[in-house]
């Protein structure tokens, strides 16, 4: 095993050139996944967490690009640039996605059993009868009943939850060293978005997958998270242990994002005027000259409408992009 | 906060209301199946409050809703608005009524016609039903625009020019606008940002104070609920299964499905219930308790008889076999 990082984006950049200038939907990312764990990338519509993962994948859409000489290294290996056979070789064997809706990525002319039979035998080259096996012990694994049975079934026949059982399956199907999961419960309903928080966490102790988390719901990092990562604007803001970043967030983002969340309605004392944050995420056209969040930023001062604040290193792992963050930090 | 004096009437009076439908046939000569999407629901709102409504999908909440907006045929029971049976009006009764019951929609974005500017959008409900002079419209629609945070000048622009929380904030311009007595919202925060969630709930209740308005709000989502809602009804298979004044319930939920419902909720620790599966099929239901099937508590009697909805303590009602008269669940749950 080499000593580099299972995965490490440096100084990634996507964005496209319009005639009014080039829209950037991520700026300057780093990021590293170590092995078995679980990162959550954090942010609301906008902040570019969707793009950083099909940046991984490769799977930018056009006439969004990987821009400046930004890297994306699996186990030391480049991706940004890597062929179209190669990259079709790690989707799906090292690294898998699991999206937002399970009926829209799912084949609905495949049964779910054909679907996850396909990603082994292109894969690991298993014939027709072992790879219906494996997909009956995929099914069994992500707590599918009466798999043998199910495997036949097409994906109109389940409910949201078996489907985006299956995702799972059919992603975890190669054992990937990385499973993406964007947004993966945000379509379900609550007592089955529990079932699949669970699930996950369930084949990660026992597959010992790196799970990236895309999530806008504060409650599912504090849940599942080990780091967390938190963009605004497509820039990263904070970042540290999920613990420390909810419990003392250096950034006033994070922290209007963690007085907004809705366990804190829950949790916290009656009030009839919640906290909000005024204003919308600045136009990715317009960005302001300093500060994204300095426009909707209680704290600004006139140092952050004018500079746009470095991401600071306030300890090891620990860092926020904000003229305030020491002060906030601490 | 809810210990306050009875008011006389109810605003809203829904009695066993019940909505269903023929289920689409699965082969041809099949038998109709029938939906049973709501069956047999009661709940009193009284004026200037919020009725909350919680269920997930399949749970008949927006079919509710739709029914109290007449919107959909109602297959039995009756629904009174301000003492007058609303279940039972047509023709222009029934325009008239649509005036004091208005709407707020989940999607921003289906719910406003993208060919229409946002002025036009708020004026519609004025000019339908012929509110106040050509000149004294345009000076309202000015004033909605004020009273839900946009500016006056916005009236000239298109809905895709808005973000998501200013086309709510049109939406809920467009169902204020006629000054109707009750607004229906569902889930009028769930397609939004949470930090944009908390200005649209601020302005939805600074709404309810300055025009008296009386809300039924429907949502999957129990922390908004906590926050808007003085009572709150929990609908399961087109079934109210736990109802109960806001302090009551989240103190103590009685119903099992309640407080699952409350320990999914991630990040809050509130408890490890789990339920097992999905929601069944509001088309074949089971004959007892129809929560039986997923219920951790459930005993033989749950699979045999239906509980009815009773009253354990002050203002609880519940339908569970597992709750005891003296109000005791069979699980430890509560905020």
């Amino acid at each position: 095993m080499s000593a580099a990082p299972l995965l490490q984006i440096e100084h990634l950049n996507v964005g496209f050139d319009t005639a009014m200038g080039a829209i950037m939907v991520v700026r300057d990312l780093d990021l590293v996944l170590e092995e078995g764990e679980t990162l959550c990338i954090v942010g609301e519509s906008g902040s570019g967490k969707s793009m950083t993962a099909l940046a991984i994948m490769g799977l930018v859409p056009e006439p969004l690009r990987v821009v400046g000489g930004g890297s994306i290294k699996l186990s030391g290996e480049e991706l940004v640039g890597a062929s179209h056979r190669r990259l079709r070789q790690i989707r799906g064997k090292r690294i898998s996605m699991v999206f937002q809706e399970p009926m829209s990525s799912l084949n609905p002319v495949f049964s779910v059993g054909e679907q996850i039979a396909e990603t082994l035998r292109l894969h690991e080259g298993l014939g027709r009868r072992d790879a219906r096996a494996a997909a009956i012990e995929m099914l069994q694994a992500v707590g599918i009943p009466a798999p043998e049975r199910r495997v036949d079934d097409y994906p109109h026949q389940m409910s949201g939850g078996m489907r985006q059982r299956v995702m799972i399956a059919m992603a975890l199907a190669c054992r990937p060293a990385i499973l993406i999961a964007d947004e993966p419960t945000t379509a379900l309903d609550v007592t089955v978005q529990a079932q699949i928080m669970d699930l996950l966490k369930d084949v990660q102790r026992r597959f010992g997958t790196a799970i990236l988390l895309i999530t806008h719901d504060i409650g599912i990092v504090a849940e599942a998270a080990d780091r967390v990562i938190v963009l605004y604007a497509g820039r990263r803001v904070e970042e540290g242990s999920a613990e420390e970043v909810l419990r003392r967030p250096a950034h006033p983002y994070t922290a209007a994002l963690v007085a907004c969340a809705p366990q804190q309605l829950l949790l916290g004392g009656e009030r009839r005027i919640l906290p909000e944050i005024p204003g919308i995420v600045p136009s990715l056209l317009r960005m302001p000259p300093g500060c994204a969040f300095a426009p909707r930023c209680a704290r600004a001062t006139a140092e952050c409408h004018a500079k746009a604040p470095p991401l600071l290193e306030l300890s090891a792992g620990r860092a926020s992009a904000c003229w305030l963050a020491t002060e906030l930090g601490r | 906060m809810t210990a306050d004096e009875k008011p006389a009437a109810p605003l809203l009076k829904v009695d066993d209301l019940k909505v269903h439908f023929a289920a689409a046939r699965r082969r041809p000569f099949a038998a109709a199946a029938t939906v049973h999407a709501v069956d047999g629901i009661s709940f009193e709102v009284a004026r200037g409050r919020t009725l909350g409504i919680v269920g997930e999908s399949g749970s008949g909440k927006t079919t509710a809703a739709l029914a109290i907006l007449r919107l959909v045929p109602i297959t039995a029971g009756t629904i009174d608005l301000d003492g007058v049976r609303i279940s039972a009006l047509g023709g222009e009764a029934l325009r008239q009524m649509r005036r004091r019951v208005q709407f707020v929609f989940q999607d921003p974005f289906s719910s406003l016609n993208p060919r229409q500017r946002a002025g036009a959008i708020v004026r519609e409900p004025l000019d339908l039903m012929g509110i106040g002079s050509p000149a004294e419209r345009e000076r309202e629609v000015a004033a909605l625009f004020r009273a839900v945070g946009l500016r006056p000048e916005q009236q000239a622009l298109f809905p895709h020019q808005f973000s998501g929380g200013q086309r709510q904030r049109i939406g809920i311009a467009r169902a204020i606008a006629s000054r109707p007595d009750l607004v229906v919202c569902d889930e009028p925060v769930s397609a939004l940002d949470v930090a944009i969630q908390a200005q649209i709930l601020n302005l939805l209740t600074r709404l309810q104070q300055t025009l008296g308005l009386t809300y039924v709000f429907i949502s999957h989502d129990l922390g908004v609920v906590r926050h808007m809602c003085d009572e709150i009804a929990v609908l399961y298979l087109g079934r109210i299964v736990e109802r109960a004044a806001r302090a009551s319930f989240f103190r103590r939920p009685l119903h099992p499905y309640s407080a699952a419902l409350l320990s999914a909720i991630p990040g809050a620790g509130l408890g490890r219930m789990r339920l097992e599966g999905d929601p069944p099929s509001p088309i074949n239901l089971p004959p007892g308790c129809r929560f039986a099937g997923r219920c951790p508590f459930a005993i033989d009697a749950c699979r045999q008889s239906d509980p009815p909805l009773r009253a354990v303590a002050d203002g609880h009602l519940v339908a569970c076999h597992r709750v005891d008269d003296e109000g005791t669940p069979p699980h430890h749950a509560g905020v």
